[in-house]
């Protein structure tokens, strides 16, 4: 195998998906699609159930009633088309920056100089020059994100489920990641799947933004943005925009005790 | 800092002292018993089992007779002379029988407590091998049981090893009780044993194995075991310790020349007595008596038996020279001198 | 943008516990006075055991209690000249390290794969758990008439290590493969590992902080076997042997001078591998 991708993009559909543990439902009958090369962005209050949403689509969560299908074939397991980027890093404590990066190359077989160099490429891009034999945990907060990020994007896979991926950096790494991972999409246009707090990161990024409830997670809206890229944070449209989605965010929507049942009046 | 010391100092003064009391001490022990230590099955050990003999002593035990009343020591009778060291050393036995040599060892090494008043026996052991040995350089890269590495049998057989020129780290010396080993030469498992009579009869007599070398041949008319009070016992009994000896020195007299006899009663009634102590055959004792030579006597020839063996023991490593000097000898005359208390025997009469 | 200004630690090197804790010490000197003062406290603790052992050694004053001077004595002795079993401490060291090397090492190999696959496939784990549980809880040394008459001389000894050895390795890497975070595995799924890479690249080099533990504690078991082992009669001499044929004479000096060469040797032996471990995870 070589460093290509063995399908160029992938589209998602997300039908009817419930997600129960034991007595709790994280996400309920949750129905949404993902077009081919379409970066999507999904936000909610905390605990909506955002995450598992995400694991459901790469097929580390079962879901307990209906499907999430990747170009007309069923979700059922994990797999290198759908790559993740972890919340909490993930990373290999006993491997260095390099090997993390490399290691789903070397999953795939990939060796060589052709590894060395697309490893090199993806240090690069996350700004880690430098730091290619640190250990994880010589590394602070942002830059173990970055590796997770560069780690994931390395395979180029067809789908790239990204959560909360800039949320340990500092406003102007955040900003300067934001344009960078635009950059790497317009080049290579992998269906991106991008959960997040922030609605104005949502906005700046995405094509089309999912906006679930609480605990329970429902679909409360879609919204797709049709500014132009590159969005001016500080535009008229955009903040146009931003006050139609925090209208639908806010009513009853706000981010409740982990433990409290749903509230009434939620809009589902 | 000063504080900590102050109390390191405390706790190592009562730790020391603790262990200090646990040393055991010499307590008064009624008038006429006596707790005795000999080895397993043993029959250089006979004239215990002859003295405590009503019949031998034509009505009455020579024990009696001499108003000393024995019981075995706990834990007696032991596998071998080294451990019965360890239990004069607990203050388990106050008269034993056993080898010179670990009374000698164990007493320098590690101080214990003990004086030789009389002999018991000369000779009495042999290097047995299982029949397909043919030369002393077979044994090389062989097992060769001894009863024990303080026992006069791993002495005799560095002894051996050093006369025919034999390498001992090429030959394994493991420990075992002697009733065990012709049983583990028959399997196979060791080469060939040194132990005491009436063992290697029974070797011999079964055909398990044959006498490479007698301890006779090894070491002629060796000094084999003696008899070895508690130092403190013996100080605060005197008066005892000669009657022990005293009916020591008439079950060997009786032993003599009851062997003298071959045939008649008494002769008859020591088989009996062999056997009953060594749960061997009548045959097999027979032929382990022809093997051994008794007597109590402490003469020139035991002082110089005495000497040439604790240079030996020292030459061979077992006992490092400066244990001399510690245990606060000038030389090896000095401690056979001073270890060797003959007035006991001289007071009990003459052998 | 740049990394390097996000990066607070020092980057100069292998970041330990220690340097952690330093992280906000002002530089080289002051490591240089941590590490020194380490020195001097070790040094200190050391002289302070030896002058009290030499102290009580005196106020109890018997043979069965040697002082550091006469245990040192015997020591210089016994690595000199053979002793009156034919052998020189060297080769009595030689021995014994050989049977356990031997030993811990077949435990290891067989302890660790069995370990692997008994915490990744839970049925084996289950089904092996009755074995271990009966099995585990019988000393090493109850099994000394079995192994002399199935294994013979040097074998036997070797027997003894291995099992002493065997539980700790086994039990410690099934621990190992549990504790590798299911998060990594999940990373390492969509990564598109699976079955065999998965198992090597991720369970096996997760585990291994475990497994090193499970072989320390695996080398101690070693070695309390060994020298118990020894005493059945061992060809080519070995510390068990000597420490009991030593006792059986009386010559506690040599006695305890073998338990100080045991001691430390024990302590080679677990800091190599404790060393072993940090290089690796540089």
């Amino acid at each position: 195998m070589d460093a290509s991708r063995t399908s160029p993009v992938a589209s998602l559909r997300v039908v009817d998906l419930t997600v129960e543990f034991n007595d709790l439902i994280a996400l309920q009958e949750i129905s949404f699609t993902v077009g081919q090369g379409e970066f999507v962005a999904i936000i909610g209050p905390t605990g909506c159930g955002k995450t598992t949403l995400l694991r459901a689509m790469a097929g580390l969560t079962g879901p307990t009633h209906g499907e999430v299908w990747m170009d007309g074939h069923r979700v059922v397991e994990p797999g290198p088309e759908r790559g993740m980027v972890f919340q909490e890093f993930a990373l290999f404590p006993w491997l260095t920056v390099r090997q993390n990066i490399g290691f789903g190359l070397d999953a795939r077989g990939l060796r060589g100089e052709a590894r060395a160099q697309h490893v090199a490429k993806y240090v690069e891009m996350v700004g880690l020059r430098g730091f290619e034999e640190y250990r994880p945990r010589q590394l602070s907060g942002g830059m173990k994100q970055r590796v997770a990020i560069a780690r994931a994007l390395a395979t180029e896979p067809a789908v790239v489920l990204m959560d909360e991926p800039f949320g340990s950096l500092d406003a102007q790494s955040r900003s300067d990641m934001q344009s960078e991972l635009l950059r790497v999409w317009r080049q290579a246009r992998p269906t991106i799947v991008f959960v997040t707090h922030s609605v104005e990161e949502a906005i700046f990024l995405a094509d089309r933004v999912v906006i679930l409830s609480a605990r329970p997670g429902r679909v409360v809206a879609e919204k797709t943005i049709d500014l132009p890229r590159e969005r001016v944070r500080t535009g008229a449209d955009f903040n146009a925009v931003r006050a139609e989605i925090m209208e639908r965010i806010q009513p009853g929507e706000r981010a409740v005790a982990v433990a409290d049942p749903p509230v009434e009046g939620v809009v589902g | 800092m000063k504080r900590a010391m102050r109390w390191s100092v405390l706790v190592a003064l009562i730790a020391g002292m603790g262990l200090a009391a646990c040393a055991p001490a010499p307590e008064p022990v009624s008038p006429q018993v006596v707790r005795v230590g000999y080895l397993l099955a043993d029959l250089h050990h006979i004239a215990y089992a002859v003295a405590n003999d009503p019949e031998a002593g034509g009505g009455t035990s020579f024990y009696e007779q001499y108003g000393v009343i024995t019981e075995d020591a706990t834990g007696a009778p032991y596998a071998n002379g080294g451990v019965e060291m360890d239990h004069f050393a607990s203050g388990d036995v106050q008269i034993g029988l056993l080898g010179a040599p670990p009374a000698i060892t164990k007493h320098l090494n590690a101080g214990v407590g003990t004086n030789v008043v009389a002999q018991v026996n000369a000779i009495g052991s042999a290097l047995i091998v299982a029949p397909e040995i043919e030369a002393p350089e077979d044994l090389l890269g062989q097992t060769v049981a001894v009863p024990g590495h303080a026992a006069i049998q791993f002495f005799l057989l560095l002894n051996f090893a050093q006369q025919q020129g034999l390498d001992i780290s090429e030959i394994t010396v493991i420990d075992m009780p002697p009733p065990d080993m012709r049983v583990k030469l028959e399997a196979g498992e060791i080469a060939g044993f040194v132990a005491w009579e009436p063992w290697t009869a029974d070797a011999v007599s079964t055909g398990a194995g044959k006498v490479m070398a007698t301890s006779d041949e090894i070491w002629p008319d060796h000094l084999d075991c003696v008899v070895a009070v508690d130092q403190a016992f013996a100080e605060a009994n005197p008066e005892l310790v000669n009657r022990f000896l005293q009916a020591h020195i008439a079950a060997t007299r009786w032993i003599v020349q009851a062997l003298a006899d071959p045939g008649s009663e008494d002769y008859e009634h020591l088989m009996d007595l062999a056997v009953a102590f060594t749960q061997r055959p009548r045959d097999v004792v027979e032929l382990a008596f022809t093997n051994i030579n008794f007597r109590t006597d402490l003469d020139e020839g035991f002082d110089e038996s005495f000497k040439e063996y604790t240079e030996k023991l020292i030459e061979f490593g077992l006992i490092p020279a400066e244990k001399l000097t510690e245990r606060g000898y000038s030389s090896v005359d000095d401690f056979v001198g001073k270890y060797v208390h003959p007035e006991y025997l001289e007071a009990a009469g003459s052998p | 943008m740049s990394a390097a200004a996000e990066h607070e630690r020092d980057p100069g090197g292998p970041s330990r516990a220690s340097s952690r804790a330093g992280r906000d010490s002002p530089g080289p000197a002051a490591a240089q006075r941590k590490w020194s003062s380490t020195v001097g406290v070790i040094l200190v603790s050391t002289l302070l055991f030896f002058v009290l052992w030499q102290a009580v050694a005196w106020i109890v004053g018997s043979p069965y209690l040697p002082g550091p001077v006469e245990t040192g004595r015997a020591l210089i002795d016994a690595l000199s000249r053979p002793d009156f079993l034919g052998f020189t401490m060297w080769e009595h060291v030689r021995s014994s390290l050989g049977r356990i090397i031997i030993g811990f090492a077949a435990a290891a190999v067989v302890a660790i794969p069995l370990g692997l696959v008994a915490g990744w496939f839970r049925f084996v784990e289950t089904f092996a758990s009755p074995w271990v549980e009966m099995t585990r809880p019988i000393p090493p040394l109850a099994w000394i008439p079995f192994a002399i008459v199935f294994f013979g001389t040097p074998l036997d000894a070797v027997f003894i290590v291995f099992l002493a050895s065997f539980f700790p390795i086994y039990l410690n890497t099934v621990a190992g493969v549990k504790s590798v975070e299911p998060l990594l595995i999940d990373a390492a799924r969509t990564l598109g590992a699976r079955k065999a890479f998965l198992f090597t690249r991720v369970i096996v080099p997760g585990s291994l902080a475990h497994i090193s533990i499970g072989l320390r504690l695996g080398l101690g078991y070693a070695w309390m076997s060994i020298v118990a082992a020894e005493i059945l009669g061992v060809k080519g001499g070995g510390l068990g042997i000597f420490l009991w044929t030593m006792h059986e004479v009386g010559r506690f000096d040599a006695v305890f001078a073998g338990m100080v060469i045991i001691g430390v040797l024990g302590m080679l032996l677990t800091r190599g591998i404790s060393f072993w471990r940090a290089a690796e995870s540089v």
